[in-house]
Formats: structure tokens, sequence, C-alpha cells
């Protein structure tokens, strides 16, 4: 065996071991945060973004939610009430309750989706978002001025109308924090924002006669 | 030379001894006496409590183990000039106090004198078989017999009685006891008994008078008699350091302790280096947070403009839609404003409901409390883009309002928040905060 041979297979162990922890270190992570216990958790009549926020604000883990869009004011709730459960296993019942819904992780972070069409808006790639000490309503607002979101607000006619309230939405005070990303998607950056300006979750849903309204609220 | 040098010592010596005497605790006496014959007790007392003068009198009449007689006694107190300085009746029965409503000046003699009445009641029940002449009774209990007993007692004032003869009805019997004299430092013998006694320290007020929970407030009490070596105790759940001693005020720090003080009014006494207590207290009161007032501002319109709170603090920079401020202050068990800095207002508001379906959500956040008691929160629905909310939208919420200190929380509102298209509302349910807020 010449010594050609034996740096090709020193190689190909190396990367093949590279390898096996890229795959292995997400899981190890997913796995840890799918176990937390949230010890008492009950909700009644409530949609399932709320009950995904509180088990969110409960658990620790962040939750990104794109909801299903409003039908005609139509309100579907469900009620959740788990002793001891791990985040999966919630996670697994409000799927259940509301089957309209699936989660996966991504990295430290829960996406909740639709299981039909997902939203066009969250899938659109930007090509770089870059913000500098800002908080999480100025990041988000920058994010919606960026020229890829923009453009397809303004093909589909979407307007952002997130109904917003006090005490809970003042952005006096929130942590401010500086983001470059490249080549991510508005679901991503998102993701990014919350866990940057220190939120549980944002939840995403289109209203409106014509769905050309959306509701981005993040807390 | 060996003269000189011991003249020199023993001047020194005098001094001393003359200085020694001089700051000695001046010594008050008070005298007691009492007596106890033919079934009536009698006694007498005077005392210097805080440079006030008290003089008690009683007599228990207890003639035949029976309630025939009864007595009532009441007293004065003059000074040298025979200015009456006291002669308020007790109501009591066989108790009397008298006392002076200032002071004593040393050097002045006071004079107590006490009166004993005793009243001697003949009931025809009680009398077994009446005198001659007079119709036997057939039971009823109207004075139908006259009754004839000879009686006589005196007590150590010498008050003397003599009861001797018929009677009818009710009499009366009174007498009036010499008058006792009191002079500061000298033994005054009334009866059989005396006694010397320390002043104790007098506690008239301090200054404040109340302080938050969880807190150590520096306060002055005022009084006289306050020497070095006194302390001070404000009750269970205060401990009490005192940082300087002057002959009426003695300041001191409270610490309250969270979970050993009890709210409300503890009584604060001071005791002397020699143990003696003070007999007079004042009350320093334990404020506890228990309650919130609202104070709900107009309705502001915003087309475009920023949400300011109470300070002009800019909250949304720009909004369309509809706010008020709110003022909330703390109040004690007493509903009195908690002026005091250290408290943090937690607030965390629970989604109800909202429409469109999935707006809005759960939040908390803490606020610190000012030095008068307040903090402002505000109210509000909007959009941040044009036009305002429509008919139709709105967020209902639950909120949960909760005053900290160090080691403490108390819960102290619960507000229903109704925050429809046109206009923002809030009500207390405090007095249910199991309330659903639908």
């Amino acid at each position: 065996m010449n010594a050609k041979i034996m740096v090709r297979i020193c190689l190909l162990i190396g990367l093949a071991m590279y390898g096996a922890n890229s795959l292995v270190r997400p899981q190890v992570k997913d796995t840890r945060m799918l176990d937390r216990i949230v010890p008492d958790f009950q909700i009644t009549d409530a949609p399932a973004s709320l009950v995904l926020q509180r088990i969110a604000a409960r658990s620790g883990v962040p939750i990104g939610m794109e909801a299903v869009p409003e039908i005609d004011g139509e309100r579907r709730t469900i009620d959740v009430t788990l002793k001891g459960a791990t985040v999966k296993i919630l996670l697994d019942h409000v799927i259940k309750k509301d089957p309209r819904y699936v989660w996966q992780t991504a990295g430290s972070v829960i996406d909740v989706f639709p299981t039909g069409a997902r939203d066009p808006l969250l899938a659109t790639i930007v090509s770089h978002f870059e913000v500098k000490n800002v908080n999480k309503d100025e990041a988000i607002r920058a994010l919606e001025n960026s020229i890829e979101v923009k453009r397809i607000l303004a093909i589909t006619s979407l307007q952002d109308r997130t109904l917003k309230s006090l005490p809970g939405d003042s952005e006096y005070g929130l942590p401010k924090f500086s983001l470059d990303v490249r080549n991510s998607n508005v679901r991503s950056i998102l993701n990014s924002i919350m866990l940057k300006s220190g939120s549980n979750s944002w939840v995403f849903f289109r209203y409106g006669a014509g769905k050309d309204s959306f509701s981005l609220l993040m807390r | 030379m060996k003269k000189t040098i011991f003249c020199a010592a023993l001047l020194i010596f005098i001094s001393c001894l003359a200085a020694t005497r001089s700051n000695a605790q001046q010594v008050f006496l008070f005298s007691q006496s009492s007596c106890e014959r033919d079934g009536v007790d009698c006694e007498s007392s005077v005392e210097l409590d805080g440079g006030i003068i008290w003089g008690y009198s009683s007599t228990e009449v207890d003639y035949y183990a029976s309630d025939d007689y009864s007595a009532y006694v009441d007293g004065e107190l003059y000074d040298q000039n025979v200015t009456l300085l006291d002669n308020e009746w007790d109501e009591e029965d066989f108790i009397a106090e008298v006392y002076t409503s200032t002071p004593a000046s040393p050097g002045t003699i006071y004079i107590e004198r006490g009166y004993h009445d005793v009243i001697a009641r003949y009931y025809y029940e009680d009398i077994e078989k009446g005198p001659e002449g007079c119709s036997p009774c057939d039971g009823c209990n109207t004075d139908c017999y006259y009754f004839y007993n000879n009686w006589y007692w005196s007590d150590p004032f010498g008050f003397s009685f003599m009861n001797g003869g018929y009677f009818s009805d009710w009499e009366n019997l009174y007498g009036y006891g010499p008058s006792a004299e009191i002079e500061n430092d000298e033994t005054i013998y009334l009866g059989q008994t005396f006694q010397s006694l320390q002043t104790p320290p007098r506690v008239t007020g301090i200054s404040p008078n109340k302080g938050l929970i969880t807190t150590t407030v520096s306060v002055t009490i005022n009084g006289n008699g306050f020497k070095s070596g006194a302390t001070v105790n404000a009750g269970s759940g205060i401990t009490v350091s005192v940082t300087s001693i002057s002959g009426s005020h003695i300041n001191a720090s409270f610490d309250i302790d969270s979970q050993t003080s009890t709210g409300g009014n503890h009584s604060v006494t001071v005791t002397s280096a020699s143990g003696v207590t003070s007999r007079t207290s004042v009350n320093f009161y334990v404020q506890i947070p228990t309650s919130l007032s609202l104070s709900i501002g107009s309705l502001r319109t915003h087309n475009g403009g920023s949400i300011t709170d109470c300070q002009g603090t800019v909250l949304v920079p720009v909004a369309y839609g509809y706010s008020r401020l709110l003022t909330y202050t703390v109040l004690d068990q007493t509903g009195a404003a908690i002026t005091q800095t250290g408290m943090t207002a937690t607030e965390a508001v629970y989604l109800v409901s909202s429409s469109p379906p999935g707006s809005g959500g759960d939040f908390e956040k803490s606020v610190s409390i000012a030095s008068n008691g307040t903090f402002c929160d505000v109210q509000a629905l909007y959009h941040e883009t044009s036009p305002a909310p429509a008919s139709g939208e709105y967020i209902k919420a639950k909120q949960l309002l909760n005053i900290t200190l160090p080691g403490r929380l108390d819960a102290v509102r619960v507000n229903c928040l109704n925050q429809q298209h046109d206009d923002v509302t809030i009500t207390d349910t405090t007095s249910n905060p199991n309330a659903s807020c639908q």
C-alpha cells in the first residue's frame, strides 16, 4: 500500500466521521429541546396559535407558526390538558387535536405550518438581510422592506395588517440586536429574529375577504 | 505639700461623688395603702409615669357577701397652689383615676384626695324577719319593711361610716378622707406600706408612623426620660437598631421582615437600661400592598402618530387606532397610598379571544413603582398602517397585577381588558379573580 492510498483512506475516514457528526449533532440538540417537561399545561377553547404560544412560553422552546388562512372569521379552538408532558408530546397532542398542522424542528426552533399549501411569502428567499442595533419590531419592518419581500407583497397585493395592542406590543425597552444573514427564506429569518430578540414565538396568518392582509406577531 | 495633695484628692473625691449623685437617675416615690375590715377592701396608690402623676383609689365592698352594698370612688388632684388639676369622675365602680394632664414639675407638692362613697341598699327579700310594727310582706320585692341594723367601718384614709336606725328605700352614705401630700423624693406614708420606683421612659410619638413591609425604615421616637442604654421594641417581625439617644428623642431603624412581620399596628415601647418599660406606647403601622386604584385617562385617537405613556415616552412610533393612559396607585390595608420606593409591579396579560382569530397573545412585564406609589400603563388597539382597526376587530384579555417586594408577592388586582375597534376599556374583577373576561 503506497502513501497515496493511505492518504485517500485517511481522507475518506475523516470525511465519514465529519458527515456522521454533522448528522448527529442537530438530532442531539432537538432531542434535548423536545424532551423538556411542562409540569402542568391546561388550556381550553383556544386556537392552536395561542396553545403553541403558551407551550413556547412555558417550555422556553421557541416556536414559529404559519397558521392556516382565516376563513370568514371562523374560530377553530381546541382544549389541551396534560400534566408532566414533554414538548414533543404536547406538540403531537396539538396536531392530533388540530390536524390541519404539522411540526418539525429547525435547529433550535420548532416550525409549525399547514399540512396543505404553505404561504409563498414565508418561502421567499432574501439574498442579504442585515440589521444593526434594532429591536424585533424594527427588524420585522426591515424584513418587510427588503427588496424581495416588497416585490412579493406588491405582486400579491398583500399588506401587513397585524392587529396590535398595548400593553403587550410596546416597543419601549425591547432588547436590541444585530443580524446578518444571506440567502435565507423569510421563515428562517423570522426564526433568527426570534432567537436574537429573546422572543418565544411568532405567528403568521392571512385574513380578510381576499386574503390580502396578513398578521405577523412576535412575542 | 502632703496636706495640699490630700486636700486636692479629697476635693476631687467629693466632686466625683456630687457628680455621681447629680447624674443619678431620679427616684420618685409612690405609696400604697390597703385595708380590709368588715368585708370592705380598699386601696390607693400614687405614682409618677413619664412625668405624669397618676393616682388610683379603689374600694371593694363585700359586706355579708351580698350586693346590698356598693361603693363609688372618685378622686381629685391638686398642686400646692390648690389648683385643681383633675377632677374627672371615673364611671367605673370601685376605681377612680386622677392624673395631671401635663408633666409634673419637680419641687411642686401634689395632693391627691380620694372620695369613697358607699351606698347601702336594703331589699325586703334580704330580710328574714321584719321589725315589729311592720306588716309581713307577701312576697313582693317592694320596700315594704323597714330594716334595723348597726354597722361601722373605717379605712386607712380615715373614712368612717356608721349606720344606725331605720332606713326606708335607698340611703346613700358618704365620707371624705384626709388629703395625702406627695412630693418628689419624699417618702409618703399612706397606710401600712410604701415603695420606691424608677421613672419609666415615656413615649409620645413616632415619625414616620408607618412603613412598608420588607423595607428598613429610619424612625424618630419622641418622648422623655430616654437615657443611654435604652432599647426599643416594635413587636414581632420588626428588628430594631437604635442609632442615637437623647433625652427626648431616639433615632432607630426598623427592619420589617417580609415573612414574620404582620401588617397593621405594632405597639412601640421604650425600655430603660435598668429594665423599666414605658407604660405609654405609640403605634407603628406596617403597610402591605393590598389593592390598586386606577385612574383612567380620556380616549386618545392616533392617525399615524406615536403612542406615548404618562411621561411622554414613545411606546409605538407609528399607530392608527385608540389608546388610554392608565395610572395605578398602590394602596395599603387602609386604602392609603404607599409612598415608598422599592416596589415593583408585575403585569401578566393572558389572551382570551381576538378577531381576526390568531391575533394577540400573552404578555408579561415588570414596572418600577414611583416613590409616590404610582405607575403608568397604556391600553391601546392599533395597526401600524392605515386605517385604524375596523368594526369587528378586537382583542380581549385578562390582566393580573401583582406587587413584588424582596421575598414576597402580593396579588392586588385582576382586570378584564376589552379592546374594541373604536375604544379600549378596562374592568376591575378583583372581587372575582376567576372571571372569564369573555
